[in-house]
């Protein structure tokens, strides 16, 4: 009973930890407009319809579910869906704690955690980035790897890793990390391999399925497989990425950037003595693969976006539990420490003034402030065609007029031409829909290189009769309803 | 007795005096190398010669840590140069590409860097010397360490301006390796 007082308390302390860092930015109504383009996505569920079928985004279709659900839960309410995030983020650090370390308490057991709460502080990590969600399911099926005695274990591992390749299609290098586990590990490597199958395939089977039903499976090979080859098919140097990243952190926190290249070091020091033994007991060659699987992921991804090193910024302090000596592990409580006091100092204040605000940050976010006005005006059959800040999309529970619901997409073209093969989209997608006439016009420019500005303003100020609405202080909304 | 003799002559002994005296040598002959022209560009500052500065014989140690040299305050760009495949700009680096005189008491210098090179450079030497002395048994630790230290201070003194985050980086993650073989093995 003691032990577990004290494990509620150091989790508590976690949490608060969490909820300093991570409310600091919950005053933004977008901090990345990735998240928009999933939430608007994600109402295609309400609407009866699978994603893909009327609105393409360019993540797999259980991200959408998991996003329509929270939605739900929270009845459409951002910062809600916000909190949820941060609500992962918590689990996902206690999930550190219990991973990889026997059941008895120890305050070593924590830093893991904490590590991975400073390595995600930086507004960088802070919106619900779908990598937090294929760790929720990468990390269930490592509970059941290290947990279960049943002969079926490597089933349900292979289930929970197809959820998360449904969450983020790269979470595919996890199945490989765990093929690569049970070759090292396992005596029936046939027997576990064939489970580990069963239930990945199981799932894929099954989505296909639900497709094939609803009649749009060719949209759904479309989006799962065709686009994300073309779309890996680009390529920024893994290096230099990150070096990018490492700049970026040593100028945020120098003892933050000091403790990732320590974790990286210590890495590749366990990876070198697992040349010796493979077969070690305490997880070293399965941390060890994780890592190198999370950086395959970001390897993979080729875009050089900092929140593709999610993963990897989990793994990495699970190696902390490898540790042995007292001494290393003052070094590293050291480094933990002094980040948190830096995290802290430049973000705590903001936090708790957005707490004391709590009530009004979401009242003080511009598109919602658009749409409350604006409501009135518009008719649940409208056309709408937004080019910029689609979360008014959202917030009026419409679809886009165009199949793409995020404008960034416009401009990769290893997306855009197999849209436009498969009739999809036009090779002038943004002057189609501005000439289907749409009720509502959301975006004051266009910031693709599809459409000539010039054409643009022309059709929105000459040929039709708009009325000019501005959101507002910020000036990034802007609205025009047809008169 | 008969232990010491063998120990003196075998072939290990050989390869580890090769090693330290060879790998000392180099560095200094370097660091010798670039303060022979960092004088030579002192000495001459007031008058340089064009030829020289075509042959890269005017060494600048870094202007962030040195700002003025014989009462010239000195302001520094960086130029990056190909090293790969043209090996003969290596002797380039650090050395001023170009300079401007401001007014009688200031200047402009244009420094030769390739950062990517530099890190190579720091990569190999440190790792391949951490893996000859704890997976080969090279070297004692105290010649093994006054290597790596003489090897890093010139280089971080002679080519501070191609250093980047990674050389920090690699130096961290060289001491750190040490440390791991001494407490962590």
């Amino acid at each position: 009973m003691k032990i577990n007082n004290k494990f509620l308390f150091f989790y508590l302390c976690i949490f608060i930890q969490v909820i300093l860092i991570q409310f600091s930015t919950h005053h933004y109504e977008t901090l990345d407009w990735d998240i928009n383009a999933f939430l608007v996505t994600s109402l295609e569920f309400g609407r009866g319809n699978l994603p893909y079928e009327f609105q393409y985004e360019n993540k797999p279709p259980l991200l959408f579910l998991i996003f329509f659900i929270f939605s739900a839960i929270s009845q459409k309410n951002l910062l809600l869906i916000k909190i949820i995030n941060d609500l992962i983020i918590f689990l996902l650090s206690i999930s550190l704690t219990r991973l990889y370390s026997n059941k008895s308490f120890s305050h070593w057991n924590f830093i893991p955690g904490l590590t991975f709460i400073a390595f995600t502080s930086n507004v960088w990590f802070h919106p619900n980035y779908s990598e937090y969600l294929l760790l929720v399911f990468v990390v269930a099926s490592n509970f059941i790897y290290q947990k279960s005695d049943s002969k079926f274990k490597y089933l349900y591992v292979g289930i929970l890793l197809a959820l998360s390749t449904l969450v983020n299609l790269g979470a595919i290098v996890f199945l490989l990390s765990y093929m690569l586990i049970i070759y090292i590990k396992e005596e029936r490597v046939r027997v576990e391999y064939r489970n580990l199958f069963f239930g990945f395939s199981f799932v894929h089977l099954l989505t296909g399925v639900t497709y094939f039903v609803f009649g749009v499976l060719e949209e759904y090979i479309m989006s799962f497989v065709v686009i994300p080859y073309s779309y890996t098919s680009s390529d920024t140097s893994f290096w230099s990425a990150i070096q990018v990243f490492v700049q970026a952190l040593a100028d945020f926190d120098l003892f933050l950037y000091g403790l990732l290249i320590i974790l990286i070091t210590f890495t590749l020091f366990k990876t070198v003595s697992l040349t010796r033994s493979l077969n070690s007991n305490n997880f070293t060659s399965e941390i060890v693969i994780q890592i190198f699987a999370s950086a395959l992921f970001f390897g993979i991804a080729s875009k050089g976006y900092y929140h593709h090193l999610i993963p990897l910024l989990y793994f990495l302090p699970a190696c902390l539990h490898l540790l042995d000596k007292q001494l290393s592990k003052g070094i590293i409580i050291f480094f933990v420490v002094f980040s948190f006091i830096g995290v802290n100092e430049k973000l705590a204040n903001q936090s708790l003034n957005n707490i004391r605000n709590l009530q009004t940050l979401e009242e003080n976010y511009p598109t919602k402030k658009a749409y409350d006005q604006i409501k009135n005006q518009i008719d649940n059959n409208d056309i709408i065609f937004s080019t910029e800040n689609i979360l008014l999309l959202y917030y009026l529970d419409s679809p886009n007029s165009s199949y793409i619901v995020h404008p960034a997409l416009y401009d990769y073209s290893e997306i855009t031409s197999v849209l436009e093969s498969s009739n999809k989209i036009s090779k002038k997608e943004v002057i189609k829909n501005l000439q289907l006439l749409p009720n509502v016009i959301e975006g004051s420019s266009f910031d693709g290189s599809l459409i000539d500005m010039n054409i643009y303003q022309e059709i929105v100020f000459r040929n039709m009769n708009f009325e000019l609405l501005n959101y507002w202080d910020e000036g990034d909304v802007t609205v025009y309803i047809k008169k | 007795m008969l232990t010491v003799n063998t120990m003196k002559n075998s072939p290990k002994k050989t390869t580890e005096n090769f090693l330290f005296y060879s790998s000392l040598l180099l560095v200094s002959s370097l660091a010798t190398y670039n303060f022979s022209n960092y004088i030579y560009f002192y000495l001459n500052i007031e008058n340089l010669d064009v030829d020289s500065l075509r042959n890269c014989s005017f060494m600048i140690f870094t202007p962030n840590l040195i700002s003025y040299i014989a009462n010239y305050e000195i302001s520094s760009f960086v130029q990056d140069i190909y090293v790969i495949p043209e090996f003969k700009n290596i002797h380039c680096l650090g050395k001023i590409s170009n300079i401007a005189y401001i007014d009688s008491n200031s200047i402009t210098a244009s420094i030769y860097t390739n950062s990517k090179f530099i890190n190579l450079l720091i990569a190999v030497y440190n790792f391949s010397f951490i893996f000859l002395h704890y997976v080969k048994n090279l070297l004692n630790t105290k010649k093994f360490l006054f290597l790596l230290i003489q090897f890093n201070t010139v280089v971080f003194i002679s080519y501070f301006n191609s250093l980047n985050i990674s050389s920090f980086s690699f130096l961290i993650m060289s001491f750190v390796i040490i440390y791991l073989f001494k407490y962590e093995n």
